[in-house]
């Protein structure tokens, strides 16, 4: 009962931060769900180190990086980048629905390297604390802040650009 | 008394939200009934009684109503602080924060079911076959699988040359034995001059004679060798 009302707390919060890093619902459902059932197996494991959510959230992420990873690995002979086809399926996702400038932003935010794209997506769309990104990613405020203003401006010269 | 006895307060709380850009209309989540409430605190001081006892259910409230100023505050002023970091970037701000993606319906209702499921069930075969796959795929056993077959092939290319000989190969025949030129099943580029070099003189003489002895058993009795024709000499060589 305890882990179904976990489920049900945190399963929007980590869907959508899992749906901008892998864009297509089939594989965010499936990592979701991996997610879940990684912490369901480690649960006693947890330390307390942290908070709850913001150990979910590493756990949610790295399963992100990883799905990406076997991904690129299943793509190698292709002569696109995965990110390309990323962005491709975006055009034809019946579960996006945002105009052409918004797939132009999508589109811009997968030229970014993964991390800093993550980084991007949790400071942009999820407004997250620096402090509390800082503790996810194991990386230092500084460097999260520098890493999403490059991200930014990477951003904004690709829509000047296109 | 009537009058909003926080006035000081409110005021401060103006100029709070002056300070984070926004007016008392911004505050999406608070509501009149709030103010409503530090009202009647004011209100209630000429009933010492009354205020005694609302006071206490006000402070359980004035807890928790902190508490709710504390995070909407922090949520705004959050806000805030992303918004004016992405004001630098005009296209980017301009864009900013808009619901782009979407979920099947009832997906997030049914989640837990479906992993209570998979939680349930246990892992077959294909999983297996999957992780050795992935075995497989990365990226050590794929270089070593390519090394692999390319010794494999090298292997098998050079097993077959052996059955080519090549007078290319060397300047003459000396550096070749004899027997593998005469074993070898394909004899490429030999020159007729060369050939003759291979031939035994003393084998040849010896398959002379016994021609000669057949032959002279057909050859009448005055003819000599010597009008056996060169021709027919060169073909019993």
């Amino acid at each position: 009962m305890a882990f179904h009302h976990l489920i049900q707390k945190y399963q929007k919060k980590l869907y959508w931060h899992i749906r901008k890093i892998v864009i297509n619902h089939d594989d965010s459902d499936d990592i979701l769900q991996n997610t879940f059932i990684k912490v369901w197996k480690n649960l006693e494991a947890f330390k307390r180190e942290s908070e709850l959510f913001t150990w979910l959230y590493r756990i949610a992420t790295n399963e992100s990086l990883s799905f990406l990873k076997q991904k690129k690995r299943a793509n190698f002979f292709s002569i696109h980048p995965i990110e390309y086809q990323l962005a491709k399926s975006l055009e034809s996702d019946i579960y996006f629905q945002g105009d052409q400038i918004q797939l132009k932003l999508q589109k811009a935010i997968l030229t970014l390297p993964e991390k800093q794209r993550i980084v991007f997506n949790m400071r942009y769309y999820d407004e997250m604390p620096y402090e509390q990104m800082s503790q996810i990613l194991e990386t230092s405020v500084g460097a999260l802040k520098a890493s999403y203003h490059i991200a930014a401006k990477k951003i904004e010269e690709y829509l000047i650009s296109n | 008394m009537g009058s909003f006895s926080n006035i000081h307060e409110q005021d401060n709380l103006s100029d709070n939200l002056k300070s984070l850009g926004l007016s008392q209309n911004d505050l999406p989540s608070l509501n009149d009934d709030s103010f409503n409430k530090m009202n009647s605190e004011e209100e209630l001081n000429e009933f010492k009684i009354l205020k005694e006892i609302s006071k206490k259910k006000f402070l359980q409230q004035d807890n928790s109503l902190k508490e709710f100023w504390d995070k909407s505050l922090f949520d705004i002023q959050k806000k805030i602080e992303v918004h004016d970091e992405v004001k630098q970037y005009s296209h980017l701000s301009n864009l900013y924060a808009k619901k782009i993606f979407y979920t099947p319906e009832n997906y997030f209702d049914e989640l837990s079911y479906n992993i209570k499921n998979r939680l349930n069930t246990p892992e077959d075969s294909y999983l297996k076959k999957l992780y050795v796959f992935s075995l497989i795929s990365n990226n050590a056993m794929r270089y070593t699988f390519s090394l692999l077959l390319v010794l494999v092939f090298t292997g098998i290319y050079i097993l077959n040359q052996n059955n080519v000989v090549h007078q290319n190969d060397c300047q003459s025949l000396s550096c070749i034995e004899k027997n593998e030129i005469m074993d070898a099943t394909i004899i490429q580029n030999f020159s007729n001059e060369q050939l003759y070099e291979l031939l035994d003189e003393q084998q040849m003489e010896d398959e002379l004679k016994h021609l000669s002895i057949i032959n002279t058993s057909l050859v009448s009795e005055n003819e000599s060798i010597d009008h056996l024709s060169t021709n027919f000499l060169m073909e019993e060589l």
